[in-house]
């Protein structure tokens, strides 16, 4: 069937969007994605899933996985290990998750329960920096319109500074820049200051500045 | 850390492209399901990879020591758990208020609805109350009831506001949006419990009748066997429509929702479509994966013959089992066994829990309306294989005649082990 006129319909239902292919409901389509990306769940789906509500709990995955393979790969740098964090991420938060005491702060919980996980993985591969580097054949190709390609930090100079890294530095990374969490929000979910994140945040992003403009 | 200088900006996109190629798509209802089993002693991993810390190098008498030892501390967590899951109640926003007698019956001289050609009831799960919608043929307006299952009793809400009809109208309830969906003469209607008011939507895709929640997606899926036959997924928050194409050919097509009846069944995460036999047909069941678009049969067993006509569908989520019935017997479906039982065949005396009936996840029994004895209430424990009268029929209105029994099941839905007893077990 195609997304035209229906026969026999009257015209209201045409202004129904065209017909969709599956995959238009298989990313669950009620989860309104924000443009600065956060993800506004139904009300009461963190009490639910904490609750052992396993409908709840599928939404939250549904919604943070992503998040939570992303911030594994910045600590791990292995894709392997970073899903294995994520999912050791989720049997610890289908666990604690009754210990997250405010339901809007289980985005930056979960996600520091992912780059623990990942850095549990790194020692237990006897892994503290990143070995092995994943180049991109297209490396260079993606860089935003509009932007002069050569000012964009290139994949392998990004994961050859972050492997100088610590895990826990690399962590922190990923919760501002791939999460996109606040200092405020990462210090609550890792028990630290806001002033802190923002001072230790200033001193890795100061060293990367210094590896990847001036080295 | 509001502001952003060049080289922040430049390594915050950098570190986004550097992850951009990784695969973070996953199965969340398998994975919920995996995690879920495993924390119940019931490890069904499949797929997924969930792995334990590796022991250390020991003698293999020192191994299998510690082997026992975690297995008597997997023991005690699994009972420790199951005693702790088994004394919570399914998730809710509600509970019956300390002192609720869920098991009395109400006062038999309360108001309750009068018998009508249509009624559908569906349990408000955020409310805790059953909502039950009553259409009459002669054309005029319906009646908009709850039932509330702690204390027993019937109120008729009066909202400002309702269908102008309800004939055949079917009732879901969204849990994400909180309202009770109908689908009345083509248009959508949302019933608000709270605000006590019914809202007109938008136009229906044609011959809609079937209306099942798919939890996961947080939407409602109808079926429709009109011009665009097949399923459809309906948001009520943007009134918009989408239709669920079945991305694989056989064994079951689009003529399953000619004749059939719809549900959600969250033991293995499927739709159920039911289709009734004749014209030279069978009756048939199939699961449809929303998540994929697959359709597939059952093989392993022919559906009993059921009514489609007067159908109720409703999940029982103490047995994880999707229960039918119609006026001549009480049916429930094992999915992740593909195996039938049926419960209960109409007979002379005794409850009658036929159509309407919905799932209380309170109380976890079926609730219905009885076929019957006007104006009574019963509830049906899938688990115990109880009935409890939750109110006594309206004494001011005689009991309507019983039909026939039901013809003898055909041989194929009994076997040895169930033969001769009331509830038949089907292969």
């Amino acid at each position: 069937m195609s997304g035209g006129r229906l026969p026999g319909r009257p015209a209201e239902v045409n202004r129904l969007p065209p017909v969709a292919h599956l995959s238009d409901v298989t990313s669950i389509p009620a989860l309104d994605i924000s443009p600065a990306g956060t993800r506004e769940l139904p009300a009461g789906t963190v009490e639910r899933a904490a609750a052992g509500d396993k409908v709840a709990f599928a939404r939250l995955i549904a919604a943070f996985h992503a998040d939570l393979v992303r911030v594994a790969y910045v600590v791990c740098g292995d894709e392997e290990l970073a899903h294995d964090a994520a999912q050791s991420a989720w049997v610890i938060a289908w666990r604690k998750l009754g210990s997250v005491r405010d339901p809007a702060r289980v985005r930056p919980w979960l996600a520091t329960v992912a780059a623990n996980e990942a850095r549990q993985a790194l020692r237990g591969r006897r892994l503290e920096t990143i070995t092995e580097i994943n180049l991109d054949e297209n490396e260079g190709a993606d860089s935003p319109a509009g932007d002069d390609p050569s000012d964009e930090i290139g994949r392998v100079d990004l994961a050859n500074a972050l492997r100088h890294l610590k895990p826990e530095d690399r962590s922190l990374l990923a919760m501002r820049f791939i999460v996109g969490l606040g200092a405020g929000e990462i210090a609550a979910a890792r028990g630290m200051t806001a002033s802190g994140v923002r001072g230790h945040l200033s001193r890795v992003i100061d060293r990367l500045r210094k590896e990847l403009e001036d080295g | 850390m509001a502001e952003h200088d060049a080289f922040e900006l430049r390594l915050g996109r950098a570190l986004n492209r550097y992850v951009e190629g990784l695969a973070v798509v996953a199965d969340a209802v398998e994975l919920t399901e995996s995690i879920a089993a495993a924390h119940e002693g019931r490890w069904r991993l499949g797929a997924w990879r969930l792995r334990a810390p590796g022991l250390p190098w020991t003698p293999r008498a020192v191994q299998v020591a510690w082997l026992i030892l975690l297995a008597g501390l997997l023991a005690v967590m699994a009972i420790g758990l199951a005693l702790v899951v088994g004394s919570q109640h399914p998730a809710l926003g509600f509970a019956c208020p300390p002192g609720s007698t869920p098991d009395e019956p109400g006062p038999v001289d309360q108001a309750r609805p009068a018998d009508h050609v249509s009624k559908k009831i569906v349990f408000d799960r955020r409310a805790g109350r059953l909502v039950a919608v009553m259409g009459s043929a002669d054309g005029t307006a319906p009646a908009t009831w709850t039932f509330d299952v702690c204390t027993n009793t019937w109120t008729q809400m009066h909202p400002d506001r309702e269908p102008p009809e309800f004939i055949s109208g079917q009732l879901v309830y969204d849990v994400d949006s909180d309202v009770t969906i109908s689908v009345v003469a083509g248009k959508v209607w949302a019933y608000d419990l709270k605000a006590n008011t019914w809202t007109a939507k938008g136009v229906a895709p044609p011959e809609t009748l079937l209306g099942a929640y798919d939890p996961v997606s947080g939407l409602v899926v109808v079926a429709s066997f009109g011009d665009a036959v097949g399923p459809w997924t309906y948001d009520v928050e943007t009134d918009t429509w989408t239709q669920i194409r079945q991305a694989n050919g056989e064994p079951c097509g689009y003529e399953l929702f000619e004749n059939g009846q719809f549900g959600y069944d969250a033991s293995v995460d499927r739709m159920v479509v039911y289709r009734g036999g004749g014209w030279g047909s069978e009756q048939r069941m199939c699961l449809i994966d929303m998540r994929r678009g697959t359709w597939s049969g059952t093989p392993a067993a022919t559906p009993p013959d059921l009514n489609t006509s007067h159908t109720s569908i409703a999940y029982d989520e103490a047995t994880e089992r999707t229960v039918f019935s119609d006026h001549r017997r009480l049916a429930a479906y094992d999915a992740t066994a593909d195996r039938w039982e049926i419960l209960l065949e109409a007979g002379p005396g005794g409850p009658s829990l036929y159509d309407p009936m919905a799932y209380d996840p309170l109380n976890r029994r079926f609730v219905g309306l009885d076929q019957y004895l006007p104006g009574a209430v019963v509830a049906f424990d899938l688990v115990t294989r109880e009935w409890t009268v939750l109110l006594d029929q309206d004494p001011t209105v005689a009991p309507w005649p019983r039909p026939t029994p039901a013809p003898t099941p055909q041989p194929s839905f009994t076997d040895q082990a169930c033969r001769g007893t009331q509830l038949g077990c089907l292969p």
